[in-house]
This record gives C-alpha cells, structure tokens and sequence, in this order.
C-alpha cells in the first residue's frame, strides 16, 4: 500500500508540473568572429600576365613560415617582378551560417610596425559570404624598397560589428597547453629577400645533401644562372628524382665555370667570407 | 489488487501526458511572410573564349512586392566563376561583375568553371543564388591543328583551334613569346609532345591561372627551326629563354648559337611517351626521361662499340611499353639496329628465315615509321641502283620481318612525302603534285590525288596519342568502332600551295582514305583550311577530356 502512495504521489508530481508556467526560453548567443588559432597554411598571390592575381598555397615550404604563430609572407617568394601581393587574411565565424552577407570590422593595429600606405584592404571584400562561415580577405601589400632591408609586422584586429561579436577570445596552444593564443588578433611579418627552403635547413637536410650548405648567393646561382624555377624549390616536398637532376645541373654549371677559370663564389651566411661554392656529393662528376 | 494498481498507474500516467497538452506556449507566431527571389534556372552549360566577354541576363521574380529586380537601389549583384558543379562557390576564381545583367570579360585560364549569381535583397538582406555547373573557358590555343609555315624563309606558327565542333583560326602564335629571335628563321618541325611523367627539363614550372603551382606539364610543345628548338606550354603556347632545348643538355653538344635540332621526338609526334628524343640533324639521336637532363651521350652508339650515323627516323610506338626496342638506321653500315631503353644500341638478330639482311641492308633509308595499331615498322629504302623498297619488320621484343617489296610504281623515285594508314596499313606517297596508295599485302597501285599546278609541301596521317584510331576532340568517340570515316584520326593529311605566291596560299585538307583492299583507298574529301605559308610540318595540341 506504500508503494501505491509513492507511486500516486510521484504521478502526481508530474501531472503537476505540467502546469507550470515558464517564461519564453531565448539564444541570446552570438556568431563570434575570430582568426583560425593555428593555420597550417595561408594563401598569397601577385599578378599574372594579364593582370589576374593567382594565389598559391604557402606552409612549410620555407623556413621563415614555419613559425605559423606570426604568418612571414616574403615577395621573395614571386621573384623579382611583382610590385604589389596578396595574402589572404582568414576569418572564421562561430556558429550557423547565415543567409545574408556579413561585414567584418578589421582594422591595423597601432603596434603595427608596418609603414603606412603599405599594407591596405579593399572595405568590399571585408565580407563573410551568406550561406559561408569563413572568408579570405586579401591584404594588399606593396613592394616597398625598405622592405629589401626590414621586416616589418602588421597586426590586425577583430572588431564587433552589427553581426558578429568578438567573445570567443581564444584557445589554448595544443603544443603548450598553459598558454592562451588569440583569435582575435593576427601579425603578419613582411619582408622581401631571398626565402630558404624546409628541405634545406642544417647540414643534414635533403638540400645539404643534394646543393652543400645553404646561402642565399647558392639561390641566386639555382634560380638565375641555372634557371631552377623558384617556385620549384619552396616546394615543401619537392621530387627528389628533379631535385637530384638538378644536383647534376649545380655540378655541371660549377665545373663550367672553374674550367672557365672564373669560378662561381660563394658568400659565407656566418662569416660573410668568399669563397668558390662547393660541388655536392650527390651531383656527381659528370662535367668534371 | 496489485493489476488494479498497474491498471490505475497506466491511466494517470496516460493522463499526465494528455495534461501536458494544455502547456501554454508562449512563443511568438506572428508571422508574415518576407519578400522572397525566384531566379529562373540558368543553361546546364556554355563556352566562353578567354579574354571574350560573357553575357548572360537573369530572370528574377519577386513574390510579393511588386518591385523590379534591376533596381540596384533596393538589390545587389554578384557575378562569380567558381567551382564547376557545385551548388556553392567554393573556390572563387573571379567575380565577374556586380551588376543585374552579366557583360564582363573573363580573365582566368583555359579551363571548366561553374558560375555563380548572387542576388541580395538590401532590405531583407536576404542573398539568391543560381548556378550555372559548366562555364568552358577555351583559349585561342585550346586545341586543334598546330600549322608551321615558311613566310618567306622565316617560321610562322597557326591553329586551327576546335571549340565546340567549330573551327577558329589562331594567327602567328609565336609572336606572343618575346624571347625567340627575330626574325625566325628555318622552320623545320613542330611536335605535340605529351610525356608519361612531368617534362621537367629544363626547368618548366610555372603558377597556373587556378593558383596551382606547376612543376611542370606532362605535356608541350616543341617547336624546330634553323635558329634553335625551344619547348612551347602546352596552355597559352609561349615560351621563354630557359626552355631552348639547349638548356635539356647537362653537356650541349655545341653552343647555343648553333645547336638547332632537327626535330624532337619522331618528327611531329614523340618518338615514345616514356623518352624525349632529339635529332641534331647530324646523325645523333639524344635519349632522356622526362625528369633528367640529357647527357652527352648519344642514342647512335654500339652497346661496346662506337657511335654511328644514325638516320633521321625512330622506329618506335609513341604508346609502346617503355622496355621496348626502337628501330634506328646506322647510315655507315647500312643496317638497322636496336635501341634499347638503357640508351645504346645492340645489333639485331635475323629470323630463321629472313626476308633481308638487318645487318647488311645495302641500300639508304629514305622513310621510316612505326605504327602501333598494325606493330610493326614500315621502312621505304632506296637500292644504288635507285629502285624503292618497302620492308616491313618488328623489332619491339621479337624480331620478325613480314614484307619486303620492291616499290615499282608510277612516280615513286620522284616521292617526297611518306605516310601510312594506321587502319588499313595503306603506304601513301606524295610527289609534287599526286599523291598515289600502294599496300604491302595487295597488288596494285592507285592515283588518290592529283592538286594539278599546286605544290604538295607536307602529308601525314596524324598519331594521336588518344584514341590511336579515332579521335577526333570528342572524348566519346573511343567508344566508336564501327566506323572510322568521321574522325581526324583516319584522315590524310596533304598540304599545298601555290608556287607563284607560296607565302599566302598554303591549304591544308583532310581526306578520309577508304580501305585499299575494298575501295582502292579512294580518298573522300573532309576539312580544308586556308590562310597559311608554306606549309612544312602540322602536328595536333590534342586535350585531355
């Protein structure tokens, strides 16, 4: 009989409940735009011959980029032509996409220490697409002459705006779990000179192996007087069947020149001394 | 007792849900309806030129107000090419315009895009979309006949470029490689040369109109002149300084000035897809795989032994298995010999019963070709005496002979142009002003054409390096096996021009060329064109579908 109390208690309790009067429940969250916390890549591009900006990937394919907590864009990348590029900043935003198109407020931070009138955006393309959660923005950056002899930074903010707010501040570095990393801030480093490859980091890497120690004058010899198209070598992972064609080519075009007797010199990165750059084990001897 | 309790339990629990019902919902149901777009479905597809401008003009319907929806006042536009059969965007390769009607130039590359339009509602702020999945943006190099001239000694490169079934006429196409000398002189050859692995000597790569850095291609064009060879992109056909073929060799066999192939591969086609060969046009052939250099040894060499003359031909398949043998002609001693995929050459062993002796021919080679479709060799040779023969061999793995016969027919000491048929095995040999069909198996010989006061200055039934038999720019015409007549494939080739005013009046026609056992290989006339030079060599930048 205590049983059937309980349970009728119980029921009751629940038929009750029903009765309750609640107020309306709201979302009052909001999309939060913020920068990927740790991109594996960013894109940048300059013109074509007819004036079309073709972008291509940048990751690990150079030194300078590895470093991914500031983003180290280099015109060295394009060679010695283009007088402006493109990078194309990366704007997430949490939550639903939505059907209208939504503004994002980024402005250059005043620690930047990028000289004014280098860097710019176009407002139209400060755009997160309806139906998109994410957008790339192109940076504009001219080929300054300074940028020969510095390296400047740009920081760029997150604003609030109509339609995304700014709450989601960031995230713990998987890499260092006790340190918080921005979403709402992202620097970029800006410099123009000659990029070294991944490949071709220390004297045990696959470029060591192949071209002896790395300097930017032994890149001006691949890329100027050997014509090994620049773009080949920041590859991340180039062919080592090309690689090892072109340690033949390196080879060959040292021994021209010492049988020429006008031997190709190279610059020393520590010391700054000149010297006769060296022949690679793994180009052989065919021209000697 | 207790099935009493479970009978009551059951029935207010039934009524607790039933009580649930008057739950009083405080939500907001007062709805009216937003002023939505309708945009009609746009074609499944079209073809734009590069650089040609593209129109298209919507049909937007609003649903409840009745407002028109060009008004830029209340609606924005977006025009975007993008990813190709897709109901997103995705990847955007160019926003054409931001206005209601579409008249914009396209600026990316050759290639298939979708494309994308966007209206957006100011008010509601409420974005449309319709997509179209298959925008074809061909180039005025997209594909098609490649057309070398002699303009008054110097070379002229033309296309006859295929879009859609129709056929346009690209003009002069070097001229938009500033690199070349001017003028260039001695047009010799020029060869769509598509490679089983990257071509990537010397040093071709390159940043593609879709962003993707290119290591290289697996497929270019090379063109031969009296002032050099040079490696021509296969997209836009440029070239640049550092791909003079030159720059292939690790140790050029002379300087750059005067290092001017014959010819790259097999003449207008590659000798094989897995080698890049060269010709020096001094009886040295150079052998090399698309991602090494050429070194300084010559192809023309005795595995053990020496090196030779070798004849300016290749016997060898272009979709041939990489291991086999080529047949190459050693003009010293007179003989044919095999070139190994390692690069040198090894003497040939007769069969049991030999037709001829490949090791003492005893006459000049004046012809050579092998055709994959009937696997074998087709050899036109010339005795001391100046009598013509055709041998017929295989010297791929086995070696066989299968024809040897004298060619004693109308005009043929005065033959200047050779070809075969890759579906009959038809030899066609062309004087100045006829061209005339003979076959190893049947009698007879037959006078095809006669062009009367026109010069015949080139003829070839083109390989492709797709459908062998019967391409012709349509990807679903491998599945034709029937009949051959419709594709350029199975079409001969003659070009003529008038010797009054050669510079002007070069033509090319195609003829399909029947069976020669069945119907004397009567020619049934096909395409013509016109506007070149002296033709001297054509060859086809084929696409792959």
């Amino acid at each position: 009989m205590k049983k059937l109390a309980l349970f009728i208690f119980l029921i009751t309790g629940v038929l009750l409940f029903s009765c309750k009067k609640s107020g309306l429940m709201q979302f009052t969250a909001r999309s939060n735009v913020y920068f990927p916390v740790s991109p594996d890549k960013y894109s940048a591009g300059v013109a074509d011959e007819k004036g079309s900006i073709v972008y291509g990937d940048f990751s690990n394919n150079a030194k300078d980029t590895v470093a991914v907590d500031t983003l180290v864009t280099n015109f060295g990348f394009f060679g010695n032509g283009p007088k402006e590029m493109y990078v194309l900043v990366t704007v997430s935003v949490m939550g639903d996409t939505s059907s209208v198109d939504r503004k994002v407020n980024l402005t250059v931070d005043p620690s930047s220490t990028v000289p004014a009138g280098i860097v710019s955006f176009d407002p139209a393309t400060c755009i997160i697409r309806h139906g998109k959660s994410s957008a790339s923005i192109p940076m504009k950056i001219l080929r300054d002459p300074s940028l020969a002899t510095n390296k400047y930074f740009v920081t760029l903010n997150l604003g609030v705006t109509d339609q995304l707010s700014t709450d989601y501040k960031g995230e713990l570095v998987a890499s260092s779990p006790k340190k918080l990393k921005t979403c709402l801030q992202r620097t970029y480093s800006i410099t123009d000179n000659i990029p070294q490859p991944t490949w071709w980091v220390g004297g045990n890497s696959i470029g060591s192996y192949y071209f002896e120690e790395y300097s930017p004058t032994k890149m001006k010899f691949l890329t100027e007087s050997l014509m090994i198209p620049l773009s080949f070598l920041l590859q991340n992972q180039p062919n080592l069947s090309i690689v090892g064609s072109y340690s033949q080519a390196y080879n060959c075009g040292l021994a021209k020149a010492r049988k020429a007797g006008t031997p190709v010199m190279d610059v020393s990165l520590t010391t700054g001394q000149t010297f006769p750059m060296k022949s690679s084990m793994a180009g052989g001897t065919l021209c000697d | 007792m207790n099935r009493f309790i479970n009978i009551f339990a059951a029935l207010l629990l039934l009524a607790g849900f039933l009580t649930s019902g008057c739950y009083k919902d405080l939500g907001n149901y007062s709805y009216s309806p937003v002023n939505e777009l309708k945009i009609d479905t746009f074609p499944y597809g079209m073809t734009v030129y590069q650089y040609d401008t593209i129109r298209l003009t919507p049909r937007v319907i609003s649903t409840i107000e009745n407002i028109p929806t060009d008004d830029t006042a209340r609606f924005g536009y977006r025009w975007v090419l993008g990813t190709p059969d897709s109901s997103a965007v995705s990847m955007e390769y160019q926003q054409l315009a931001t206005t209601f009607k579409l008249n914009a130039k396209v600026v990316v590359g050759a290639g298939v895009y979708g494309l994308y339009f966007e209206i957006r509602d100011k008010k509601t702020k409420q974005v449309y979309m319709r997509h179209m999945n298959k925008v074809t943006v061909a180039s005025s190099t997209y594909e098609g006949w490649l057309v070398l001239s002699d303009i008054s000694g110097n070379a002229r490169l033309d296309m006859i470029n295929y879009i859609n079934g129709t056929a346009l006429f690209t003009s002069d196409i070097l001229s938009g490689s500033p690199d070349l000398p001017k003028p260039l002189k001695g047009p010799r050859k020029i060869c769509y040369y598509p490679t089983s692995n990257y071509n990537t000597i010397p040093s071709p790569a390159w940043v593609d109109a879709k962003g993707n850095q290119m290591a290289g291609a697996k497929d270019f064009i090379y063109l031969s002149t009296d002032k050099g060879s040079w490696k021509l992109r296969s997209d836009a056909l440029i070239t640049q300084r550092a791909w003079n073929t030159w720059y292939e060799f690790l140790l050029p066999p002379e300087d750059s000035a005067t290092f001017a192939p014959a010819f790259v591969g097999a003449g207008e086609i590659p000798a094989n897809t897995s080698y890049i060969h060269v010709y020096d046009g001094k009886g040295n052939f150079y052998q090399r795989g698309p991602l090494n250099y050429f070194i300084n040894a010559k192809a023309n060499h005795m595995s053990g032994g020496n090196d030779f003359r070798a004849a300016p031909f290749i016997g060898r398949a272009v979709n041939g298995v990489a291991n086999d043998y080529a047949a190459l002609y050693d003009m010293d001693l007179k003989r044919f010999v095999r070139l190994a995929s390692s690069g040198v050459c090894v003497a040939l062993t007769n069969p049991t019963t030999p037709l001829f002796d490949f090791n003492n021919v005893g006459m000049d080679l004046v012809w050579m070709k092998t055709m994959g479709t009937l696997l074998n060799t087709f050899a036109v040779m010339k005795d001391p005496a100046g009598d013509m023969w055709l041998l017929v061999f295989d010297v791929r793995s086995a070696v066989s002979q299968t024809a040897k016969m004298k060619l004693d027919f109308p005009d043929i000491k005065n033959a200047k142009y050779f070809a075969l048929d890759k579906n009959y095995g038809t030899l066609y040999y062309a004087t100045d002003s006829k061209v005339y069909a003979v076959h190893k198996d049947f009698a007879g010989c037959y006078l095809l054409l006669d062009v009367g006061s026109r010069k015949i200055s080139w003829m070839d039934q083109h390989t492709f390096t797709t459908y062998a038999k019967r391409y012709n720019g349509d990807p679903t015409s491998g599945t034709n096996t029937t009949n051959l007549e419709p594709y350029m494939a199975n079409w001969l080739g003659v070009a003529t021009y008038d010797p009054a005013d050669p510079d002007h009046t070069g033509k090319l026609n195609f003829y399909y060329s029947k069976s020669f056992q069945t119907d004397q290989a009567v020619l049934v006339r096909k395409d013509e064109y016109s506007g070149f030079g002296k033709i001297v060599s054509v060859t086809y930048r084929e696409r792959a579908q």
